[in-house]
């Protein structure tokens, strides 16, 4: 029996925010799209909160795309005018980053309460609260309270008892929480919100809930706008005849599926993803075609650690090139799997995001 | 604190706390200080071998007799910091054969109970070993924690009435009359004692400086690698003459590979070079050291005080210097050793010290446990950790996750944290282990900061020093782990490799 | 050497995160995959109090799925388990039905079916014994579609739940004593993702869970059903189908429910694991009534009418709960009827 096989015009493989971003651009212009994914993206374990580069226009151009469709889905992301443009959830701004100076204080009212729940680990209320004074004088009141009534998606009833604990037991006007709900939406936060009375915040912590959501998000839309997702299958080989490639293979739990398409798009992330291999003290491709290189960066004081992660896939003209020099021209690599695009040395999210947005022309020219 | 006592020592490492616990158990009226935290010199950085003496046995007799003697000793008064693992030498493919028979001979000698075995049986015990070696010898080598050790010292001491403070670094002694006056904390306090001890092993030329003495110290720096977990279940010896990269120690929820030997001075750092040939080294006779990950490396000083004769070749057994000789009666330095012989060093100073006060009671530390361990076992995995760290256990502890790679719960934390001795995130993680898993504290620094109460800038100070052991092991695994860390800490504005301000 | 598995962790949590088990049972009691499979093997004295936790692993992989380092985690798992032995009562029992009959449990079925042809069904011990009309239907509805379809007069246990518990000298002994039966087939199909999976392993024809075989062999276009009352079907996606066998199972079985006019599928919330796997439900049977009912209450939320399953192990335990008609989906396909 031969593998089953899937054909696309584009063929992504990584869905975290670069391949989920072009392939919703994609698809919305019509094209077949499919995103193959294995495992969790950097972009779901990040903390959700975008930054933007303030004069670009194409900030507008994905936010056509995706904020309208973010808000339909009570996610409580919107674009906040900064000297960079922050995208961002309802009270990101407080986050366990603490002293991010990325992000301005933006809640109006300083009567603030920072409420941790025992065993919870995404939010330590005094640390929280002792960060707050420090770096921008807000006295804030630290709480905990017991793990129970905790709402999550699947008891959603303890809303109602935790709202009257925000309501009649904390006399701040501003209560931050820890990441409320797994449910991709912000729902909880609001029914909380309007049942307290209060403003309610969630800390935007890495590794937790915030992240994921995001990730929901994305994968949300792509799939509105006609977007293939096939989740837990890994690229795991490209077929390369001369300077094209024309087939790429997955594998799917024990068996294996054949894509066919006309571009391919690879946005498997960095060395956190999977995308970037480590190999001694350098950075490979684990795939073992491509060529990757590290470029001058600044940022992380360690010249090792910074070499490592300014190290991706080089390109020409945004095309990949493989170990011997060959410019695949219909091979497109984007996101943090690029050189130099690493969160620490880059803009993260944002940048990924708006990056994999403009590589769209690239894209219909290799078709 | 007193500002009267007997006996003040300087040094807080195996032997100045060793002596603590032995003149307080004399009923001696003593007060020990220590500039940094409590192991924080040599003493947290050696390889946590508690010798049999078979290294030493062949090069190093009398050495050799001492850590026969005081390895049986530490294994009933100290279980509860040692793993009493067993070890093996091993004859690597391309060694000198006819080393092993002299090397048998001379553990006999020294009245170290060794034998031989089957090198197929070595295999099955150590998987991991080269199967080409050739010969075997098993050795009652085991394991030790040298932080819980001068802890657990500290403790006693305590227990028996002595005062024993960290962060009082010496800064001055000058002599009145039959009396020294000594200075601490830049002056803040001082202290008047009839009898001074200099136990600051690579500080002991500063320290005796002080008074104007001379004390002529080399130093012979050893740097050492430590793995992520157990790559083998004994302590596994290179069957030759001591050099580089000999010994691998399994110790908790890791493997310390080591050591070089080369001249250093205090404060220095491993280097990228030093880690690839202790590997090299290793390989000889344990291949997967090549693919194993590295998680930290760090470096001890040997202070040695014959300094023409520079590295192994110099007796290890110790000094105790009586400055009477020096005109400056009632101070005196104890040097050199090893940390499985403190107990006899502190035990001959202590000698000393008694004979200088013109008292009587005997050494009694041979007989009693340093404290007293626990033994009962728990059911719950990171009680059971605790137990194994702190030599005993709490029960109804908050049992929430602080530290995943070490199991450390927060209830742990926040009990360490609370001690008057615990000022820095560094101080709580030697009392806990948090952060020295694989993961190098990038997670449980957190919940350090909060048991704490500190924030991002004491964070920050903390992942600075913890960088300088890492940068030279920074390929493979760890490398991604770091690249990893660099993307959590940017969430808190943080570069974990810049220098400490 | 292949670096092992201890060494490849990044300590995203992640894995903690996904793992159902982790989410029902509080910490330090169950103690997580990254806990069982990355960082006790790196202690030595600590590992005799960790025993429970291996033994709740229902096996779901959920785990391992998210790991960005792709780590083995559920086969650390079980080597954790293999170590601290065999002590279930569940076990046991199992051992002795493979010594007395090949089977994990003591056959019941007789199946109408022919004893030779080209595609071999294999019903699997839980088919057999538990859920006997799915078996029965898929072989129905295969002949009626042409198939040369038959059940051989003798098969033995695949071995899977056997190496689910660690119990390896069974597994090896009854691939020994299948492998003259199924090795004359042209093709293997099953209605158990475990059974697929396991037989797949040691096996050169194709085995193919049934839902492949009616996707990728009998091909949609040959599937076209009557239309049926409606009803709302809550899909669930049974953890060793979608992770051992793959994820394109789940996928087909959205495609082949989604042509049947009447058939709504309803999306739960989450994904989930039903708590049926890796023998917990006979060492904590109370564990997998508690995950089961996670799963029904979430299917009753979306307004199900009925939980569809392509495993008969998930039936089983999702069965339990009692609230909501649970149905095998080769079951449930075999009652429609297909138009000619
Ligand atoms: C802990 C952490 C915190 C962060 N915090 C922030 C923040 O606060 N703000 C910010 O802007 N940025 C943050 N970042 C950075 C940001 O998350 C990344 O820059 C961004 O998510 C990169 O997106 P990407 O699409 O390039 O890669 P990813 O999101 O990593 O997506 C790559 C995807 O490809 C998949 N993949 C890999 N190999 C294969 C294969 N062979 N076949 C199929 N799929 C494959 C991966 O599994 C993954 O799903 C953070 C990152 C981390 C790790
Ligand atoms: C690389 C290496 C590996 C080793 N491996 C082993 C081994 O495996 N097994 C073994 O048995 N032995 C080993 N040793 C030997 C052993 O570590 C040492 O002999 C022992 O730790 C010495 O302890 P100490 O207390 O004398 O010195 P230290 O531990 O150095 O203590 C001196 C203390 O004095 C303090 N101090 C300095 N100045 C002042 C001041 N002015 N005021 C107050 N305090 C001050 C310092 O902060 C320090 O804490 C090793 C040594 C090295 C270098
Ligand atoms: S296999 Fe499933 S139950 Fe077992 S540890 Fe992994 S996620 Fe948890
Ligand atoms: S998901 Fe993988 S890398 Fe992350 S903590 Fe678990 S085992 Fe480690």
């Amino acid at each position: 029996m031969s593998p089953p096989v899937v054909d696309v015009d584009i063929f992504i493989a990584g869905g975290g925010a670069a391949g989920l971003t072009l392939a919703s651009r994609m698809a919305s212009n019509g094209y077949r799209v499919a995103v193959a994914s294995s495992s969790i993206a950097a972009t779901a374990i990040s903390t959700g909160r975008v930054l933007f580069n303030h004069d670009d226009p194409a900030v507008a151009e994905w936010a056509s795309l995706f904020l309208t469709r973010f808000r339909s889905r009570e996610s409580n992301y919107d674009l906040l005018e900064r000297p960079t443009v922050a995208m961002t959830n309802i009270g990101t701004p407080l986050k366990q980053s603490l002293t991010n100076s990325s992000f301005d204080w933006t809640l109006e009212d300083r009567d603030v309460a920072v409420v941790g729940v025992i065993g919870n680990n995404d939010l330590d209320s005094d640390l929280a609260c002792l960060e707050l004074r420090r770096s921008l004088g807000i006295c804030a009141r630290p709480l905990w309270i017991s793990p129970f009534p905790y709402p999550t998606a699947a008891n959603n009833h303890f809303v109602g008892e935790l709202a009257d604990i925000l309501k009649d037991n904390i006399s701040e006007n501003t209560i931050v929480l820890p990441p409320i709900s797994s449910d991709p939406t912000y729902a909880l936060l609001t029914k909380l919100q309007n049942l307290s009375g209060k403003r309610v915040v969630e800390a935007a912590t890495p590794l937790s809930l915030p992240g994921l959501r995001f990730q929901l998000l994305l994968e949300d839309v792509a799939e509105e706008v006609g977007v293939r997702l096939l989740k837990d299958r890994r690229l795991i080989s490209i077929k390369i005849h001369g300077k094209e490639a024309n087939e790429a293979v997955l594998s799917s739990g024990m068996r294996t599926i054949i894509v066919k398409f006309s571009a391919l798009v690879l946005a498997t992330g960095n060395l956190a993803s999977g995308g970037l291999a480590v190999n001694g003290r350098g950075v490979i491709d684990p795939l073992n075609i491509f060529r990757v290189s590290s470029t001058q960066a600044s940022g992380i004081h360690s010249s090792t650690l910074r070499n490592a992660l300014s190290s991706g896939l080089d390109t020409c003209k945004g095309r990949a090139i493989t170990k011997q020099g060959v410019v695949i021209r219909n091979v497109i690599p984007i996101g943090s799997l690029l050189k130099g695009v690493s969160y620490p040395l880059g803009y993260g999210l944002g940048e990924v995001m708006l990056e994999a947005w403009k590589s769209a022309p690239i894209v219909e020219d290799a078709l | 604190m007193p500002s009267k006592v007997e006996v003040l020592v300087i040094g807080g490492g195996a032997t100045g706390t060793g002596i603590a616990r032995d003149l307080a158990m004399r009923g001696v009226d003593i007060v020990l200080v220590e500039a940094g935290d409590f192991a924080t010199g040599t003493t947290g950085a050696n390889h946590g071998m508690l010798h049999s003496g078979a290294r030493y046995a062949l090069t190093d007799p009398i050495s050799a007799k001492e850590c026969a003697a005081e390895s049986k000793i530490l294994k009933h008064i100290a279980h509860f910091c040692i793993e009493d693992t067993g070890g093996l030498f091993v004859l690597a493919k391309d060694d000198n054969e006819g080393y092993a028979d002299e090397f048998l001979n001379a553990c006999r000698l020294a009245n170290i109970d060794t034998h031989e075995i089957d090198v197929d049986k070595a295999l099955t015990l150590e998987p991991g070993l080269d199967s080409n070696i050739r010969a075997v010898v098993e050795v009652p080598d085991a394991s030790i924690d040298p932080f819980f050790l001068t802890l657990g010292n500290v403790e006693a001491a305590r227990f028996y009435g002595a005062t024993v403070l960290n962060h009082s670094p010496v800064c001055g002694i000058r002599s009145s009359g039959s009396r020294f006056e000594v200075t601490i904390n830049s002056g803040k306090k001082s202290i008047l004692a009839d009898v001074v001890v200099n136990a600051t092993g690579a500080w002991a030329g500063r320290t005796a400086a002080m008074l104007g003495i001379d004390v002529p110290i080399c130093m012979d720096k050893g740097t050492m690698v430590v793995f992520n977990g157990r790559l083998v279940n004994r302590l596994i010896n290179r069957m030759r003459p001591p050099s580089d990269g000999d010994i691998l120690v399994p110790h908790r929820t890791s493997t310390i590979l080591g050591t070089t030997s080369s001249p250093g001075s205090l404060g220095e750092v491993a280097s990228y070079s030093e880690v690839e040939s202790l590997i090299n080294e290793a390989a000889a006779i344990f291949p997967n050291i090549r693919t194993a990950r590295a998680i930290r490396s760090y470096t001890g000083i040997r202070p040695l005080l014959n300094c023409k004769e520079m590295g192994r070749s110099i007796t290890r057994s110790f000094q105790v210097i009586d400055h009477a000789y020096d005109g400056v009666d009632g101070m005196l330095s104890i040097i050199g050793g090893k940390l499985t012989t403190f107990r006899l060093m502190a035990e001959k100073a202590s000698d000393v010290i008694m004979k200088k006060l013109g008292r009587t009671a005997r050494c009694s530390t041979a007989n009693e446990e340093i404290i007293l361990s626990d033994d009962e076992a728990s059911d719950i995995f990171d009680v059971e950790a605790m137990r194994y760290r702190q030599g005993r256990k709490i029960n109804n502890l908050s049992l929430d996750m602080a530290c995943g790679c070490e199991a450390v719960s927060s209830g742990e934390l926040f009990i360490q944290a609370s001690s008057p001795d615990v000022v820095n995130i560094d101080d709580l993680m030697r009392r806990t282990r948090a952060g020295m898993g694989y993961c190098q504290a990038g997670l449980c620094v957190l919940n350090m900061a909060s048991a704490m109460g500190v924030g991002v800038s004491e964070l920050r100070h903390y992942m600075s020093e913890r960088w300088k052991g890492i940068e030279p092991v920074l390929y493979g695994e760890q490398l991604r782990q770091e690249a990893f860390k660099a993307h959590l800490m940017r969430v808190y504005g943080i570069d974990h490799t810049e220098p400490p301000q | 050497m292949m670096s092992r598995i201890e060494d490849g962790c990044i300590k995203c949590g992640t894995c903690q995160n996904a793992c159902p088990v982790f989410r029902i049972e509080n910490y330090p009691y169950f103690q997580g995959p990254r806990r069982i499979a990355v960082e006790a093997p790196r202690f030595s004295r600590e590992l005799t109090s960790l025993s429970d936790s291996p033994h709740m692993c229902t096996s779901c992989a959920l785990c391992e799925s998210v790991c960005p380092s792709r780590l083995p985690i559920t086969e650390a798992v079980l080597k954790m388990r293999t170590h601290y032995g065999i002590e279930s009562e569940g076990g046991r029992r199992m051992i002795s039905n493979i010594n007395q009959y090949g089977r994990t449990i003591a056959p019941t079925s007789k199946f109408t079916s022919p004893v030779s042809g080209s595609t071999l069904f294999f019903p699997g011990c839980i088919g057999d014994a538990r859920v006997p009309s799915a078996v029965q239907g898929a072989v129905d509805m295969l002949i009626a579609l042409g198939d040369q379809v038959y059940i051989p007069n003798e098969w033995y246990c695949c071995g899977s739940p056997l190496e689910k518990i660690g119990a390896k000298s069974e597994v090896d002994r009854l691939q020994e004593m299948n492998s003259a039966i199924l090795g004359t087939a042209e093709r293997i199909v099953t209605a158990c993702p475990g059974c697929t999976f396991q037989l797949q392993k040691n096996s050169n024809v194709d085995v193919l869970h049934v839902l492949e075989h009616l996707f990728e062999v009998i091909t949609p276009s040959r599937l076209r059903w009557r239309s049926t009352n409606p009803i709302n079907v809550a899909l669930h996606s049974p953890c060793h189908l979608v992770r051992s066998v793959g994820p394109h199972t789940m996928d087909y079985a959205r495609e082949i429910l989604g042509s049947i006019a009447g058939v709504r599928v309803i999306d739960m919330d989450d994904e989930g694991c039903c708590g049926g796997g890796g023998g917990v439900t006979s060492t904590f049977p109370e564990m997998a009534l508690k995950m089961a009912r996670l799963r029904v209450e979430s299917a009753i939320r979306a307004g199900a009418h009925m939980i569809l399953a392509p495993c008969p192990f998930c039936v089983v335990n999702l069965r339990r709960v009692g609230d909501l008609e649970v149905k095998d989906l080769t079951a449930f396909l075999t009652e429609l009827s297909l138009c000619r």
